[in-house]
């Protein structure tokens, strides 16, 4: 490629210019999908299929505590002013249920299903020194496994856990929303596995997918508003629960 | 001194050389780095590294060896100021500390950036990835980036200041390997002139250009350190994030640094054999002067983060003090940070009857490194355990055996490179030129 | 005096010209070179990405041998909700090897399996998606298949 001088000149100036504004994006030119995934907290049942269906689909040592995806138990006791105590909470991630062990006491219960957000505006993305993590077409964010440095500035920086170091291939890993499966025109595994529908999954973009007609339905919220992460994974009904826990905050209605 | 009489009386029948125990310090150095990097390697063989999601605080993804990381650069960034007062912005009184100060603040980024270089999960393939595909809008990248830059500056700058002295040396210097050594090192094959005169122009300008340089060193090591400062700052935990943690960084740089070059300077001195006092005296109360003051600041810093952190019992600021405060970090907040590290350190600097005193000097010196590496450690893993999460309670992280050994090894090897650029660079030059060759 | 002054601008120029041209180098390198040659990385390793094969089938792969139980399986009144490789686990090797006794899919019917969902807790309750039992009062000893056919219910 040649580049005359001037234009060297002009593009210098507009890269000094807008170095603070300017966003580095590897979105194609034509947006057609837009994928999220919804999660109905309300019909998981802490079976934990989708924890096992992802990880031996993606390959992540079923018995060590990494995953992800991964469900949240809450008992919290109803309380006013609570205190740090009132909140238990218990998180399976292996292929152990600890669910059914547990001994539930008094208070109100429930399940709520994490992983990646697929924030629009990712921590992650932004941190990376490397550049190793970068967007998709379809918006989802990707860890490039090759060029991961394994400086773990993003498992600190990520607000809501999702991402960690992966102790055999040593490089952050985190869920793709299973890129090669949709790719192929399957749904990812969990959402595939869950025997509730607790997890739906689609095209945004699409008025008839059946992600669309529920986050036109219900009120939707998303984890950490106050992040300003923007992330594609909804939460459809958390406000009946009573929010104490940091990372499952009401707000920010999605108008569609 | 004492103890090489205490030998030679012992073991009077054997004639043991001048210098056995610098080959005692040498071999000991050694050992520990050997140490040091069969840690490294079991850390990078075996997973020891977390294998727990963050949240659950076995997972913490920063350890000790980024807190051991964060206080090398820390330390050269605080070496470079201090010695910069002395050699860019007159305090002359700092002048035979100097060279020091820059041969310690070389030797630490070196470390420093080799223990980042090895902290992280792919070492081998960092170069070429920084080398290759980098995210101007990563901190990290430009953090690295200006400590890279700084390191260079640092050996340019050191290269002019040193050049003269290397070239009389060149000249001077027994062996002829010695002398070619230096020659190559000054390169002494530019000079228009042989021998050892140097027209004065020519040093004059030199001197300069070390000066100038020694201030973009200075300004590119505060752009690297507040870098450092921002990389923590920008995360959402609640310990860290903030506009001031840039400020509070470069504020006590200065008094890793000032610490470091009291302690390291008196231990040479003691070493070499040269005498503290006149001018070199002179220079230790510079440094006492600075250390205490920088301390004091730094005592008010504390104070106020916490207070304005803890004043109103947000759940989100509170969690992340409490670890420091009655959680488990409270022994290392306490003791360490506040007692050993700050107060206990003032206290001596400040009555002049332990201040005049080297002793005392050195022992002030001391508690603030051990204070300040322990600051940075909290600094890390406390403010990755304030990620607030309810219903778990708290573990402590606690560094693997390996990890420690590591930090020992890096240690080690800050010492060995020190001692030998003390040998055979002219640190300590116009002192030497006196006393003869030294040992 | 003069010689002096001279020296130090001098001094300074160069120390400019310095700065001058590191900080044009890092500009040139972060903001030209760098980027072509992290977008060929990033378009590599999505191709690699997609590449990875899936583990987890679907009913209609399913369907393709196993007519029969899939028959009676999609009609069936609430399991037909769950995916085959729910209880049966993952798929696609069995798929390729059909008859490699390693890949076989499992049939597991003792209790504990069935009580992975419909075990009674807490968090399960009346407005909870499955219907749940207390497996320790709810006819220990039998077999949960005796009463309830996995694929007609």
């Amino acid at each position: 490629m040649k580049i005359t001088r001037r234009e060297l000149l002009t593009r210098t100036i507009v890269i000094v210019l807008g170095t603070g504004i300017s966003f580095k994006s590897t979105r194609g030119v034509e947006e057609e999908k837009n994928l999220v995934m919804c999660i109905i907290p309300d019909k998981c049942i802490g079976c934990g299929m989708c924890v096992k269906a992802c990880k031996i689909e993606n390959k992540i040592p079923v018995e060590k505590p990494i995953s992800r995806t991964w469900i949240e138990g809450y008992e919290i006791k109803i309380k006013i002013p609570y205190s740090e105590s009132d909140v238990k909470k218990i998180v399976m991630n292996t292929s152990k249920n600890p669910f059914l062990t547990y001994k539930w006491g008094d208070g109100e219960h429930f399940f709520v299903p994490k992983l990646c957000n697929q924030c629009q505006k990712a921590p992650c993305v932004r941190v990376c020194p490397v550049n190793a993590r970068f967007y998709t077409a379809e918006g989802i964010v990707l860890v490039d496994k090759n060029s991961c440095i394994g400086c773990k500035y993003c498992v600190t920086a990520c607000p809501y856990g999702a991402t960690y170091l992966h102790p055999d291939q040593k490089v952050t890993d985190k869920c793709t929303y299973c890129y090669h499966r949709i790719k192929r025109g399957f749904s990812p595994a969990c959402v595939q596995a869950c025997p509730t529908g607790a997890r739906v999954f689609g095209d945004i973009n699409n008025p008839s997918s059946e992600v669309s007609k529920i986050l036109r339905e219900g009120s939707v919220d998303v984890l950490l508003p106050e992040e300003g992460t923007d992330p594609k994974t909804f939460y459809i009904g958390l406000e009946n629960k009573f929010i104490v826990e940091h990372s499952i905050a009401t707000g920010e209605e999605i108008n569609e | 001194m004492y103890v090489r009489e205490y030998f030679k009386k012992k073991i009077g029948r054997i004639s043991l050389p001048d210098n056995f125990l610098f080959y005692i310090w040498l071999f000991v150095l050694i050992v520990l780095i050997e140490v040091g990097a069969y840690g490294i390697v079991q850390i990078h063989t075996k997973p020891i590294m977390p294998t727990q999601p963050f949240e659950s605080y076995a997972g913490v993804p920063w350890r000790l060896l980024v807190a051991t990381y964060v206080f090398f650069v820390v330390s050269t960034t605080g070496l470079c100021i201090v010695s910069s007062l002395g050699e860019v912005f007159g305090f002359i009184r700092l002048k035979p500390v100097v060279r020091m100060g820059l041969l310690l603040a070389l030797v630490t980024i070196l470390v420093g950036l080799m223990i980042i270089g090895l902290e992280i999960e792919r070492p081998f393939r960092a170069p070429f990835a920084f080398l290759a595909h980098v995210n101007p809008y990563s901190l990290m990248f430009w953090m690295i980036m200006f400590y890279a830059l700084y390191m260079v500056f640092l050996i340019i700058e050191m290269w002019f200041i040193l050049r003269d002295d290397i070239i009389q040396l060149s000249i001077r210097s027994p062996s002829s390997l010695g002398r070619f050594l230096y020659g190559l090192i000054s390169l002494k094959f530019l000079e228009p002139v042989a021998g050892s005169y140097r027209p004065k122009y020519r040093r004059k300008l030199e001197h300069e250009f070390a000066k100038v340089l020694g201030f973009i060193t200075v300004f590119v090591a505060i752009i690297a350190h507040s870098n450092l400062g921002a990389v923590f700052g920008v995360t959402y935990l609640p310990f860290w994030h903030g506009p001031l943690m840039p400020i509070y960084f470069i504020l006590s740089a200065i008094i890793s640094g000032a610490a470091i070059l009291m302690f390291s300077s008196i231990i040479t001195f003691w070493a070499r054999g040269v005498k503290i006092k006149g001018k070199i005296y002179d220079s230790i109360q510079m440094l006492r002067v600075v250390l205490g003051f920088a301390l004091v600041v730094d005592l008010f810093f504390i104070a106020w983060k916490f207070v304005s952190k803890f004043y109103f019992p947000s759940p989100v600021t509170k969690e992340a003090l409490e670890i420091f405060l009655y959680g488990p970090l409270k022994i290392n907040f306490w003791v360490f940070e506040l007692g050993i590290g700050t107060l206990i350190p003032i206290l001596i600097l400040a009555i002049p009857i332990t201040g005049r005193s080297v002793k005392w000097n050195l022992a002030a010196s001391i508690m603030t490194i051990i204070g300040i590496f322990v600051l940075r450690y909290d600094l890390v893993i406390g403010g990755l355990l304030g990620k607030s999460i309810s219903g778990i309670t708290y573990q402590m992280y606690s560094p693997h055996v390996f990890e420690i050994m590591a930090v020992v090894g890096f240690f080690a090897l800050t010492g060995l490179i020190y001692t030998i650029g003390i040998k055979i660079l002219p640190i300590l030059g116009t002192m030497e030129e006196k006393t003869g060759r030294g040992e | 005096m003069n010689d002096e002054g001279d020296i130090k601008k001098k001094a300074i120029f160069f120390g400019f010209v310095l700065v001058v041209f590191v900080a044009a180098g890092i500009i040139f390198y972060v903001f030209y070179l760098s980027p072509p040659i992290e977008k060929t990385y990033v378009q590599k390793w999505m191709e690699i990405e997609a590449s990875r094969l899936p583990q987890y089938g679907s009913p209609e792969l399913c369907s393709k041998c196993h007519f029969e139980q899939y028959s009676l399986w999609i009609e069936s009144e609430h399991h037909s909700s769950i995916q085959c490789e729910n209880c049966h686990g993952i798929g696609m090797k069995h798929i390729e090897n059909p008859y490699d006794g390693n890949y076989m899919p499992r049939i597991d019917t003792s209790r504990e399996f069935c009580g992975i969902c419909h075990e009674s807790i807490p968090p399960r309750d009346e407005s909870s998606a499955i219907k749940t039992v207390n497996l320790s009062t709810h006819n220990p000893e039998y077999s949960c298949i005796l009463c309830h056919l996995p694929h007609r219910t």
